[in-house]
This record gives C-alpha cells, sequence and structure tokens, in this order.
C-alpha cells in the first residue's frame, strides 16, 4: 500500500526547510572593506581627541598653577597683569580660542586626514 | 586560529585578524540584524555599528563564553535596542499569542496552488511578522544551528523561555500559514517541475 501524504507533514517539512534557509538578502562584497577603514577612521578620531583633551588639560593645570602662584606668591608682579586681563577679556578670551584651535588643527585635524591608515588598534 | 590567538591578535593591532573576525562573524550578525529587524536599507549600517562595539569592547572580553556567542549578544542588544528606539512592540503577550494576520494569500494564489517555492516566500514573509523574541530564537536555532545553551548566552533568556519560545514560534507559524493558506489542510504541496 502507498503511503499517504498528509499535506500537514508536507507542510512541516516545507516549514523547517525554509527555517533553515540563509536569507535572499547578503551583505555586500565590499562589507568588511568599508568596516574596516570606518572603524580606523572613528577609532583613530577617538584616540587623537583623547591626546588633544589631555594636553590642553595638561596645558591647562599648568597655566593655573602658575597663575596661582604669581596671585599668592607675587602678587605685585600679578596685580596689573590681572587687571589688564579683565579690562581685555574679550581679546584674551579670542586669542585664547584662536590659540586653541591653531593647537586643535595641528593636533587633531591634520594628524587625523594627513596620516596614511596604519591599521585598527582599538 | 582559536579565539583567543584572534582576540590577542586583534587587541595588537593586525590588521588581518580585524579582517578575519568580521568575514567570520559577519553571516551571524547579518542573519540576526535582517530577521530581527527586518530591515530593508540600514541593515548594513546596523551590522556597522554592531562591530565598532564589538571592537571597542574586545578589551573587556573574560573568555567566559565563545567569542561567537559574545559577539551575538552583542548583536542581539543592539537589534533591541534598535527596535526600542524605533519604538517597535518587543514584548511577548502572556498566553498564547494571537495570529495577526497581514492579509491573508490573494484569492489567486489559494484559488490555484501554491508551489514549494512560493509556500517558502510565504512562510519567510510569515516569519517576517513573528513576535521578535520567537523570531530570534527560531533563527539562531534552525539558521546558525546554536545549541540551547549558546541562545541562552546570546539573549540572556533562561533555558526554559527558550525552548518554551521554539516551541510556540513554530506553532505560531504554522498556525499563521494554515489561516493564510488554508487549502493547505486538504491539499498536498505540489513539487514544482
Amino acid at each position: 500500500m502507498e503511503p499517504k501524504n498528509d499535506p500537514l507533514d508536507d507542510l512541516d517539512r516545507l516549514i523547517l526547510e525554509a527555517l533553515k534557509e540563509k536569507p535572499d538578502r547578503e551583505l555586500s562584497l565590499s562589507f568588511t572593506d568599508t568596516l574596516l577603514l570606518k572603524a580606523e577612521r572613528r577609532l583613530r578620531w577617538q584616540e587623537l581627541l583623547r591626546e588633544f583633551t589631555i594636553k590642553v588639560g595638561i596645558a591647562l593645570g599648568s597655566l593655573g598653577l602658575v597663575a596661582l602662584l604669581l596671585v599668592f606668591m607675587a602678587s605685585e608682579v600679578s596685580g596689573p597683569f590681572l587687571s589688564m586681563v579683565a579690562v581685555h577679556w574679550q581679546l584674551v578670551t579670542g586669542f585664547g580660542l584662536l590659540v586653541l584651535f591653531a593647537f586643535f588643527s595641528d593636533q587633531v585635524l591634520l594628524r587625523m586626514f594627513s596620516c596614511p591608515p596604519h591599521g585598527i588598534n582599538p | 586560529m582559536d579565539d583567543s590567538t584572534l582576540i590577542a591578535q586583534v587587541l595588537a593591532g593586525n590588521a588581518h585578524a580585524h579582517r578575519y573576525l568580521v568575514d567570520r562573524h559577519k553571516n551571524l550578525v547579518w542573519h540576526m540584524v535582517l530577521r530581527m529587524t527586518n530591515l530593508q536599507e540600514d541593515a548594513e549600517d546596523l551590522c556597522q555599528e554592531i562591530f565598532f562595539r564589538v571592537f571597542r569592547d574586545l578589551k573587556n572580553f573574560r573568555g567566559e563564553s565563545k567569542l561567537s556567542t559574545w559577539i551575538g549578544a552583542i548583536a542581539y542588544k543592539s537589534c533591541i535596542s534598535h527596535l526600542r528606539k524605533k519604538g517597535k512592540e518587543i514584548l511577548v503577550p502572556v498566553g498564547d499569542y494571537t495570529p495577526v494576520l497581514r492579509g491573508k494569500a490573494s484569492p489567486e494564489q489559494t484559488d490555484q496552488y501554491l508551489d514549494r517555492t512560493s509556500m517558502k516566500k510565504l512562510i519567510h514573509q510569515t516569519i517576517a511578522t513573528l513576535p521578535v523574541h520567537y523570531r530570534t530564537v527560531i533563527t539562531l536555532f534552525y539558521l546558525e544551528e546554536l545549541s540551547y545553551r549558546e541562545i541562552e548566552e546570546i539573549t540572556g533568556m533562561p533555558g526554559g523561555t527558550v525552548k518554551s519560545y521554539l516551541n510556540r514560534g513554530r506553532h505560531l507559524l504554522r498556525e499563521m500559514l494554515l489561516c493564510r493558506v488554508p487549502d493547505l489542510h486538504h491539499e498536498p504541496i505540489p513539487v514544482e517541475t
């Protein structure tokens, strides 16, 4: 006697086959290359920003320390200087920002866009 | 190359090791992203984000599980987070899930017959309408052929829940297909020639 072809068993088999099938869509062939390039850029950007932040922090910290020492130990020198800074605060702030931007360009932007890729190092 | 050697090489900045890591695990991540999010356009972008997280957090990998499982867990969390951001429902309702039919098969399809290819297409469309946790567990078990233990590690669900979702997901898929193509109750599926 020929075995009966049960449509529901057939459906189960078909479901099982379909579940094991890979999706029609595949990753683009350039996925790995694009990913590694972007990952390298991203990691390099973060690394440069971290370095820049540390350097600015050290510079500002040192300046602050010197200023404190001048205020407490040589007030006759620092007094007129601080008054001058207070009067011309806009000029001083502008100059400071300009120095910061130049430093940022040198330490981050130029290094980011001029250095050749050298591999990812997380 | 075993996991620990690969990780050491990646952390040392070896570009070939990065490429090897991506090539070895990209299909797992891709399948999870496609099945969990049903994304069309941005699926590759999400895959890239997942690998960025893998590179960033690799130094914290403690080797308590396989690397593939750890990457799968990152992919799972990223997909869930993506779905939450998009405001999509991700919770599975307690009790029986009532199939929400997103349109039955067209009259032409049911009046004539669905061959195996069309049926498989319909099955894939139906999988996409299952609740996300069912889709995930089904994908990891059947497509990636992972064990219950590995699925537990990836999803953080208890073993019983994984088994339950797998059974309920399969059952629900079958019910939804029978609702969409009622003829399946009495017509065998023809083999295409």
